[in-house]
C-alpha cells in the first residue's frame, strides 16, 4: 500500500533538505518584505478610509468613495488573476517578474486593501468619546490619528495583522506555483511534477508549522497588549 | 466670563429637523458653579458641548472672556481649547494611557517637556486623591476613580473652566457626592469655573451658585440661586425648593413667601401675626442652605384672628370692615413685601 503510494519517487525526500530550507527562506523573506509594505500602505488607507467617512474627522466624500472603490476591487479580484495582471508593472518596479523580490509587488498590491479595511475597522471600534475628549483638550488631527486612534486601535491592529500574516503565507505559496519561488514553488516543482509525495507533504507540513507560529505569536502579542490595560 | 448669545443649533437629517438650542443667551460669570438643569432632550449637552465648539451653533456666538470663539481659525480654536477643560459621564480615558499617562495627555499635545508634564501630572494626582495609582491602567480602577482621573486631566492644562455634562451620572450617589466635593473644592481652590450640567436637583443644590432651567431648547430661567430662590415666581426656585401646595379651606387664603438670607433668619412671620392680626399657618415648605446662603420658601394660610384688627397697620390700605373674618392678603403682602420677604397670593 505505501510502497504503491510512493513507488514514483525514486530520491528519498531528505535528499531535498537544504532546497527546503532554501525555499524555507524565500517564503520567509516574501512574507516579511510584502508585509512590511501592506503594513505601511494598509494603515495609511485605512486611516485615510476612517477619517474622510462621511462621520469622520476629515469628511471628504471625494477622497472616500473613489479610495473605498479601489480598496473594493483590489479586494474582489482573485488574486490568481492579480498575479498575472500585475506582471508588467511588476517588471516595471523590480526590473523582472520573476523570483521572490518580484512576488512582493502583487503580494503587496493584493493584500494592501484587505489590510486597509482591517484597520479602518479596528478604528471604528474606538470610542467616538475618545476622541473628543482629545479634541476638547486642542488635539490637532496628528495627535488624534497617532496619539489616540492607533494606540487605542492597536489590540485590534495586532489582531488583524496576525490575520494578514497567514495570508501571505498562503498567497506567497500561490506565487510560489508561478515562479516566484519558495515553498509553493518548491512544493509544486520537486513534490508534485516529480510525483515525490512524501516531498510535498513535508512541504505542507512546513507550511502549516509556519502559519500555526505566526498565530500563536500574533494571538499572545494581542493577549500581552490588551492585558496590559 | 463664558457668555452665549442666541445660541441656536439645528440638527437635520435628511428631511427631519431638530431644533436643539432656539436662541440660547447665558452669561456665565468667572468663579461660579454654574449649574444647567432640564429634562432629557432640553438641549442640555448641546449646549455645553457648543460652548467649546465640539458643535458648532447653527447661529449664535460664543464668548469666552469676550473672544468670539466661533469666529476663530482652527489652530487658534484648539489653543482656546486648553483653557477650557471637559469632564465626561463616561469618563473617555484612553486605555492605552497609565493613568498617569492619561493626565499628561494635555500636556503632551501642549508640547511641554516630559519632565514637567509629569510633575504637574503628579501634583493633581495628588489633588484628587490618585498619587499612588498614577502607574495603573484605567481598567483597574472604578467609576469614581476613573472620573477622579477625569477631572485631573480637565485641569491638567490650568483652564478657567471646566465643563462637565453629567459628570456624577454613571456613579452611585456616595461616589457622586465625593465627585461634586471635589469639584466645589476645585472651584474654590483653583478659581475655576465649573459648568455642571445635570437632571438632578439634588446635584445642583449641593454645589451650584447659580443655575439655568432648559426646556425644549430655551433656557426659561437662570440667575444666582439665592435671588431665583427668592423670586415667588421663579421655575428654579420652585424645583429647588418644591412645595406641596394644600386647597385653601374656606375663609382662608394663602400666600407663597421666600426667604433669602437677610429674611430666613428674622422673626418676620410672628411679627405679622402680631402687627396685622392674622394668624398664620405653615402648610408647607421649609428653610435650606442653598448656593452658600440660607433661604426658604413657604405656603401659608392666613385667616384673621381678630376681626377689624387689620385697621392702622403700616402703609395698608384701609382695613376690612369690623366683623368680617377674611384677610386682606394685599395688606400682607404688602407688609411682608416692605420687610423684603418674597411674596405671592395664591389664587
Ligand atoms: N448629533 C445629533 N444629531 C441629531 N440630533 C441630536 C444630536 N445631538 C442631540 N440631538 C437632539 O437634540 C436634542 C437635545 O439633545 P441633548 O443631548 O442636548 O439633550 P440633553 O438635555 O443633554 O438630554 P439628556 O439629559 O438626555 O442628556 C434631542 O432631541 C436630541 O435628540
Ligand atoms: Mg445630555
Amino acid at each position: 500500500m505505501n510502497d504503491a503510494l510512493f513507488a514514483a519517487s525514486e530520491e528519498p525526500w531528505t535528499d531535498y533538505l537544504d532546497l527546503l530550507w532554501q525555499a524555507f527562506t524565500e517564503t520567509l523573506y516574501m512574507v516579511a518584505m510584502s508585509a512590511l509594505f501592506t503594513f505601511v500602505l494598509g494603515l495609511l488607507i485605512g486611516v485615510l478610509l476612517y477619517a474622510t467617512s462621511p462621520d469622520g474627522v476629515l469628511a471628504n466624500r471625494f477622497v472616500y468613495t473613489p479610495l473605498g472603490l479601489l480598496v473594493n476591487v483590489g479586494r474582489s479580484l482573485p488574486f490568481l488573476i492579480l498575479l498575472i495582471v500585475l506582471l508588467p508593472v511588476t517588471r516595471a518596479i523590480v526590473g523582472t517578474s520573476l523570483g521572490a523580490t518580484a512576488a512582493i509587488v502583487p503580494l503587496t498590491i493584493g493584500s494592501a486593501p484587505f489590510f486597509g479595511r482591517v484597520v479602518e475597522t479596528a478604528l471604528r471600534e474606538v470610542d467616538p468619546g475618545r476622541i473628543e475628549a482629545a479634541q476638547s483638550m486642542g488635539a490637532t488631527s496628528e495627535d488624534i490619528v497617532v496619539k489616540v486612534l492607533l494606540p487605542e486601535a492597536l489590540p485590534g491592529l495586532l489582531a488583524g495583522a496576525t490575520l494578514t500574516l497567514v495570508m501571505f503565507v498562503d498567497y506567497s505559496a500561490m506565487a510560489g506555483a508561478i515562479g516566484a519561488g519558495g515553498l509553493g514553488n518548491f512544493a509544486i516543482k520537486y513534490g508534485y511534477q516529480r510525483f515525490n509525495t512524501p516531498l510535498m507533504l513535508a512541504t505542507v507540513v512546513v507550511l502549516v508549522v509556519l502559519v500555526q507560529l505566526l498565530q500563536t505569536v500574533g494571538d499572545r502579542v494581542v493577549r500581552a497588549v490588551a492585558h496590559r490595560r | 466670563m463664558f457668555r452665549t448669545e442666541e445660541l441656536v443649533k439645528t440638527f437635520t437629517h435628511g428631511s427631519s429637523r431638530i431644533e436643539a438650542l432656539r436662541g440660547v443667551s447665558l452669561a456665565i460669570p468667572q468663579g461660579e458653579v454654574y449649574g444647567i438643569i432640564g429634562r432629557s432632550g432640553a438641549g442640555k449637552s448641546t449646549l455645553i458641548r457648543c460652548l467649546n465648539l465640539l458643535e458648532r451653533p447653527t447661529s449664535g456666538r460664543v464668548l469666552l472672556d469676550d473672544e468670539d470663539l466661533t469666529a476663530l481659525p482652527a489652530a487658534t480654536l484648539r489653543s482656546r481649547r486648553r483653557r477650557i477643560g471637559m469632564v465626561f459621564q463616561h469618563f473617555h480615558l484612553l486605555s492605552s494611557r497609565s493613568v498617569l499617562g492619561n493626565v499628561t495627555f494635555p500636556l503632551e499635545i501642549q508640547g511641554i517637556d516630559r519632565a514637567r508634564r509629569r510633575a504637574r501630572a503628579l501634583e493633581l494626582l495628588d489633588v484628587v486623591g490618585l498619587a499612588d495609582r498614577a502607574d495603573d491602567y484605567p481598567s483597574r480602577l472604578s467609576g469614581g476613580q476613573k472620573q477622579r482621573v477625569g477631572i485631573a486631566r480637565a485641569l491638567a492644562g490650568s483652564p478657567r473652566v471646566l465643563l462637565c455634562d453629567e459628570a456624577t451620572s454613571a456613579l452611585d450617589s456616595q461616589t457622586s457626592e465625593q465627585i461634586l466635593d471635589l469639584l466645589g473644592e476645585v472651584n474654590r481652590v483653583f478659581g475655576v469655573t465649573v459648568v455642571l450640567i445635570t437632571h438632578e436637583m439634588s446635584v445642583v443644590r449641593a454645589i451650584c451658585t447659580s443655575a439655568a432651567l432648559m426646556e425644549d431648547g430655551r433656557v426659561v430661567d437662570s440667575g444666582p440661586l439665592v435671588e431665583r430662590v427668592g423670586d415667588p415666581s421663579s421655575d428654579l426656585g420652585r424645583l429647588l425648593l418644591p412645595l406641596d401646595p394644600a386647597p385653601a379651606a374656606d375663609g382662608e387664603r394663602h400666600l407663597l413667601l421666600t426667604f433669602t438670607d437677610a429674611t430666613a433668619g428674622s422673626p418676620v412671620l410672628s411679627q405679622l401675626a402680631r402687627d396685622l392680626g392674622v394668624d398664620v399657618t405653615i402648610r408647607s415648605g421649609g428653610v435650606e442652605r442653598i448656593g452658600g446662603a440660607e433661604v426658604g420658601r413657604l405656603q401659608v394660610s392666613l385667616r384673621a384672628s381678630l376681626p377689624g384688627s387689620l385697621r392702622g397697620s403700616p402703609g395698608s390700605s384701609p382695613g376690612t370692615p369690623a366683623g368680617d373674618a377674611t384677610v386682606d392678603v394685599d395688606a400682607v403682602a404688602g407688609y411682608l413685601a416692605e420687610r423684603g420677604v418674597g411674596t405671592q397670593v395664591h389664587a
